[in-house]
Parts: C-alpha cells; sequence; structure tokens
C-alpha cells in the first residue's frame, strides 16, 4: 500500500495534457453540394426545347465552375490563416 | 504538473527560505533543540523546494504559451469564420446571376428561336451526340 501510493505520487509528475487543441476549419455549407447531373434530350426534341436544354446545361457547368473557383479560394484563404497564426 | 496546480507560488520559494534560515540558525545558534537533526534536514528540503520552484516556473512558462496560443487560434477562428461568410456570399451572387441571365436566354429563345422549330428538323444524330457528350 505504501509502495502503491508512493508510486501514485510519483505518477503524478507525469501527468502531460495538451490543452490546446486546433480543429479542421469548416467549410461554407453551399460548397458542399455536388454538381448537378446535366439534362438529356428526348428523341424527336424541337429546336427550342433543344437549345434550352443546352442553356440549362451551361448554366450548371457556370455554378459548378463558381463552386470549383470558391473551393480554391476557401483552400487558398485557410492556409494564408493557419500559416499566419503558426 | 499537475500536483502545482494545487500548491500556491509563493509555497516552494517559503520553504527554500525557511531552509536556508533554519540551516543557519542551526549552524551559528544552538537554541533549536536537535539542532544538528534540523541542520542536515534542512539540506534535502531546500533541495527539494529549489526543484519544484523550477517546476513551477516551468509549469507557468508552458500555462502562458498554451494562453497565447489559445488566443491566437481564437483569431484565426474568427478570421475563418469571416472569410467564409465572404465566399458564400459570392458564391451566392454568382449563383443568382447564372439563373438571371438563364432566364434571360430562355426566355430570348421562346422568343426568336421558337420562329425557326417549325421549319429546322433536329435529325437524331444530334440528339445522340449532345446526349452522349452530357453521360460522360
Amino acid at each position: 500500500m505504501k509502495y502503491l501510493l508512493i508510486l501514485v505520487v510519483l505518477l503524478t509528475g507525469c501527468t502531460t495534457t495538451v490543452p490546446v487543441t486546433q480543429k479542421f476549419p469548416e467549410a461554407p455549407k453551399p460548397l458542399l453540394e455536388h454538381c448537378k447531373q446535366l439534362k438529356l434530350a428526348p428523341t424527336n426534341v424541337q429546336l427550342s426545347e433543344l437549345t434550352k436544354i443546352v442553356v440549362e446545361n451551361y448554366m450548371e457547368y457556370h455554378i459548378c465552375s463558381g463552386n470549383n473557383s470558391a473551393w480554391i479560394e476557401w483552400y487558398t484563404t485557410q492556409q494564408r490563416i493557419f500559416n499566419k497564426e503558426r | 504538473m499537475f500536483i502545482l496546480s494545487f500548491i500556491p507560488d509563493w509555497f516552494f520559494p517559503l520553504v527554500a527560505a525557511l531552509a536556508i534560515t533554519l540551516f543557519f540558525i542551526t549552524k551559528y545558534l544552538k537554541i533549536v533543540p536537535y539542532s544538528s537533526i534540523v541542520h542536515y534536514l534542512s539540506i534535502p528540503i531546500f533541495s527539494i523546494a529549489l526543484f519544484f520552484i523550477g517546476a513551477n516556473w516551468n509549469n507557468n512558462y508552458w500555462l502562458a504559451k498554451v494562453k497565447e496560443v489559445e488566443a491566437k487560434l481564437a483569431v484565426a477562428e474568427a478570421e475563418s469564420a469571416k472569410e467564409n461568410t465572404k465566399i458564400v456570399e459570392k458564391v451566392v451572387t454568382r449563383r443568382e446571376l447564372v439563373r438571371v441571365q438563364g432566364n434571360e436566354i430562355t426566355k430570348y429563345i421562346d422568343r426568336e428561336v421558337v420562329k425557326y422549330d417549325e421549319n429546322c428538323r433536329i435529325p437524331d444524330p444530334v440528339v445522340d451526340a449532345h446526349n452522349k457528350a452530357v453521360k460522360q
């Protein structure tokens, strides 16, 4: 019992905790959305309908491209903040 | 050190000072009972107190470092959140712009392209090529 107490007292000197933890930065919610599927054209489609489908697909591309650019900006910004605070 | 969190900073310097005082009192004045025992005991007591003064200083030094890092992290998290808001605003504005422009183009198609629907039949290979490109 005596030795156990001595051991416990000695080991209290070894308790080292790391109180500082850095959380991984949260990404903005809109960036976590996947790109939508592109639309297919049905057979016997009219010219105007086909053009509309093509336009909608281009719109999806532009939205997705915007997301990609935002991811690049997010990464660059977070990297700058992280490196500055080290 | 875990044990140091329960003991105030002034405790070990006080013990060290008492040990030195006892050392010299028992050396030159023989007024304390068991003065030789107290004299020799004051040496290890002083050594232990000195060790704990150092340990306490080291502990306080690292606690200050931890506080400094925590403050830096809080600043970084605030800056990160601010930048995230800016990025979200940019993304939302861009999406809105794309939708508005898309709607304008759709209106243009309904106004101008519809005129050619009757005369221009879309061959099936055109639709096939489009759909193949979509499926890639």
